[in-house]
């Protein structure tokens, strides 16, 4: 098994306990074998600058170019060079997180339309199977 | 020297000072902000359980007014207790309907004297078949023809209100949405 | 002190109480870490009647201030000298922390000492504290952390408990085998 995340300056990082839980930031700097030190940056992710353990962090496939103790304005330039809310939008990951967070917020009506969907699509794809001879 | 003069009369007993009686004004009921005429409501209680139904409107009592309607799922022109009741965040017009002459006395039950008494009781012939008397099945008509044609209008609504509401597992009531 | 914590750390000023002798007695300042300021006055006076004749009810204490970091931006290595007791006897000891402020380090010393030698804060006297430069540390853990480029993975994260969310140990039965590798 080969490791591709790291914790390292630059890594973007998934918050995931706490007030903060489900918002992006990047490591700007590593204290020790337990903590990092984030930042958003604030302006774009709502991440203020902080020490955080590694309990509390999921490391995700995307980093960002910087030196160390990278300062906020040097860091949204480098989130905008790199793309990095786009890219991170366009993966499986933060699509899933993104489709539990609205399934969550559809109301009763809501959910009565998803299941006559569901039937509809099932009854599509059965009638599919049948005629496929399976 | 006492300046006032005390009483020549002492009552033998004394004589209790009248307690202030003052009357407890009765508001009316509140009614939950989420329950509006037009709210489509989730029933909890009764026989129409599961049911999902229309608010009407809050009548006096603080009961609510509720049509199912009718012809889509069986729930007739009916009060209802707020706290048995999901309130949804779903909506249908029901400024057409005319629902003014429904009050709490409209639904009070008439006392029939004919059933009363011991010898009724044990007595009693086969149990009568309960009777909607033309008036309230006119009403009936009139409201869901209103509401039938707002209904209609919604898509998928009808099917919405003709279905029954169920937990099924992993539905966890407390973190849903209504 | 009987309790850690995070820590503070105060500037505590005292003196002798001024007598007819000695209107103007000399007035000391120590710099301690402790949770409040009421601890600090304590220590101070703890400490201060080992190194003069003086004690809290013939001295007063002329002032006591918060001092807090200036800089808890960026990361710096901090070395603590100090003394503690253990079980069998004295023992100085130097150690090194990484943390944004010297009262995190300090914070983290009181945790370690109780961890690794079952030391108790009333027995753990802060001799004295530095920032240390990359170069110059002298213990292995601080040193592999203070060096450019750092990057190492997480391995075997095992989910712990935590509020909303259930512990790798949480179930006695499952028919899933956990994952502990997320790349």
């Amino acid at each position: 098994m080969v490791f591709k995340r790291h914790v390292e300056v630059g890594r973007i990082v998934l918050i995931n306990y706490g007030p903060e839980k489900g918002s992006l930031a990047t490591i700007i700097d590593i204290v020790d074998q337990n903590k990092c030190l984030i930042d958003g940056p604030a302006e774009l992710t709502g991440v203020s600058r902080q020490v955080i353990s590694y309990s509390r962090i999921a490391l995700t496939d995307l980093t960002v170019k910087i030196q160390v103790n990278a300062r906020q304005k040097t860091l949204v330039a480098a989130w905008k060079t790199a793309d990095t809310q786009a890219k991170w939008d366009a993966s499986s990951w933060a699509k899933k997180l993104q489709s539990k967070k609205t399934r969550l917020s559809l109301s009763d009506f809501d959910r009565f339309k998803v299941m006559i969907a569901k039937k509809q699509k099932s009854e599509i794809i059965n009638a599919k199977m049948i005629e496929l001879g399976a | 020297m006492t300046v006032t003069k005390s009483p020549r009369y002492y009552p033998a007993e004394d004589i209790k000072p009248a307690k202030n009686t003052y009357r407890v004004k009765q508001n009316p009921p509140r009614i939950r902000k989420s329950i509006t005429p037009g709210t489509v409501l989730i029933l909890l209680a009764g026989r129409f359980r599961g049911k999902r139904v229309v608010c009407l409107k809050a009548l006096e009592s603080g009961l609510i007014l509720v049509s199912g309607p009718y012809k889509i799922n069986g729930v007739p022109l009916r009060r209802v207790n707020q706290a048995y009741v999901i309130a949804t965040s779903t909506n249908v017009d029901v400024s057409k309907v005319d629902v003014s002459s429904f009050t709490d006395a409209y639904f009070a039950r008439s006392k029939d004297s004919s059933t009363e008494g011991e010898n009724e009781f044990f007595m009693g012939d086969a149990p009568k078949p309960a009777v909607v008397n033309d008036q309230r099945k006119a009403d009936q008509k009139k409201v869901d023809d209103a509401l039938l044609k707002s209904v209609a209008s919604a898509p998928m609504m009808e099917a919405y209100l003709a279905a029954q509401f169920t937990l099924t597992t992993h539905d966890k009531p407390h973190t849903m949405q209504f | 002190m009987t309790v850690a914590g995070i820590m503070k750390q105060y500037q505590v000023v005292g003196r002798k109480a001024p007598t007819e002798e000695n209107p103007n007695p000399e007035a000391y300042r120590m710099i301690i870490f402790s949770p409040n300021a009421v601890i600090a006055k304590s220590k101070f006076w703890y400490y201060m009647h080992q190194f003069r004749k003086m004690k809290k009810t013939t001295g007063e204490i002329l002032d006591v201030v918060e001092i807090v970091e200036k800089n808890r931006r960026i990361v710096k290595n901090y070395g603590i000298w100090l003394r503690y007791n253990s079980r069998s006897g004295t023992h100085n000891m130097y150690r090194e922390f990484r943390d944004v402020s010297l009262t995190g380090a300090v914070s983290q010393l009181y945790d370690e000492m109780a961890g690794r030698h079952r030391a108790r804060p009333r027995s753990i006297q802060i001799i004295r504290t530095s920032t240390v430069a990359a170069k110059d540390l002298k213990r292995a853990n601080g040193m592999q952390f203070a060096q450019a480029n750092v990057k190492f993975p997480l391995a075997h994260r095992v989910a712990s408990g935590k509020r909303g969310q259930k512990a790798l140990s949480g179930s006695t039965f499952t028919t899933v085998r956990p994952t502990t590798y997320l790349g």
